[in-house]
């Protein structure tokens, strides 16, 4: 009778290996994607934080200084005469007139002296904060921007409580 | 006669070349990311200086007349990075000239003393005082 073969080799593809390796590439591959993601998120944040910092910087220079020169709302609204824009007349009291130039100015040139770059922005100051506001002084306009950033300041205008709200519009990098 | 020698299957060699094809993407994506890792600190600290300095401009700025406070700039950035501080109207850029990069950051007035030129501010103690509106800038 012939002896029956018998192979011996060594099994290398087993389904508790092949099972493993999926599970490896399974984590490897989330590890990756959460690696990605929290990287893109603190820089959208970091982003956002430091668009935040710099609209407060530029509401609290609205609003506690008078500009420089203190009269540049009795001159055309230039880059080059007007070195820094204030609509106070003393800290967190703001000048009427000098709202009023802020309404007329070139829009632009508001950009570029308010640090906005190619940013839209929107400077609103309204009365009644507590009831229903009502919008004294208005300049820029709201877009089609998908992000809204905004900022708030409380002051007096002829003794009146008012609200000024600096809103700045961007897009998501 | 049964043969007993050890095998080295077909099998084994695609299972060692799927293997070192993952520890190969593994380690490049370490290498990367440690790469990417240290880049993003030194720039987060451009950025930062430049805010810094920016703020201090705005704070002398809006403090008045007669004010006057220090800041102090790191001699090199995280990771010993060099770096060079320009001062330009309503503008505080940091250059990183190994990298190519610059960061800035906007400051409130124009009337920075000495910055139209461009301004150059050197690492270390900086003085900012406000004289009659215009700011002045002094290193140590």
């Amino acid at each position: 009778m012939k002896p029956k073969r018998t192979i011996r080799r060594g099994l290398v593809f087993t389904m508790d290996f092949i099972a493993s390796l999926f599970f490896f590439l399974v984590i490897i591959l989330t590890l990756l994607w959460v690696w990605g993601e929290t990287h893109r998120r603190i820089s959208e944040y970091q982003e956002v934080s430091a668009r935040h910092r710099r609209l407060l910087d530029v509401s609290t220079i609205l609003v506690k200084t008078p500009g420089n020169p203190p009269d540049w709302h009795m001159h055309a609204v230039d880059p080059e005469t007007v070195k820094a824009l204030g609509l106070a007349r003393e800290g967190n009291v703001l000048d009427d007139e000098k709202l009023e130039t802020l309404e007329g100015a070139d829009y632009m040139s508001l950009q570029e002296i308010l640090g906005f770059g190619n940013e839209n922005f929107t400077i609103t100051v309204s009365d009644n904060i507590t009831g229903s506001p009502s919008v004294l002084y208005s300049k820029g306009t709201g877009n089609t921007a998908k992000e809204r950033l905004v900022v708030r300041r409380l002051a007096l205008l002829n003794g009146t409580p008012v609200e000024l709200k600096v809103e700045a519009y961007y897009n998501k990098k | 006669m049964l043969t007993m020698k050890a095998q080295i299957t077909a099998e084994f060699i695609i299972i060692l070349a799927l293997a070192s094809m993952i520890f190969l993407v593994t380690i490049n994506f370490i290498y990367q990311e440690r790469k990417a890792a240290t880049q993003w600190t030194w720039s987060l600290d451009a950025q930062d200086t430049a805010e810094k300095l920016a703020w201090a401009i705005n704070s002398a700025y809006i403090a008045g007349d007669g004010t006057s406070s220090n800041v102090t700039l790191p001699k090199m950035l995280v990771g010993g990075v060099n770096y060079t501080v320009t001062v330009r109207p309503r503008l505080v850029t940091v250059s990183v000239p190994a990298y190519g990069r610059e960061y800035e950051w906007k400051c409130q007035t124009s009337d920075i003393d000495g910055a139209s030129l461009g301004l150059t501010v050197a690492p270390g103690v900086v003085t900012i005082g406000n004289s009659n509106g215009t700011i002045k800038l002094t290193t140590y």
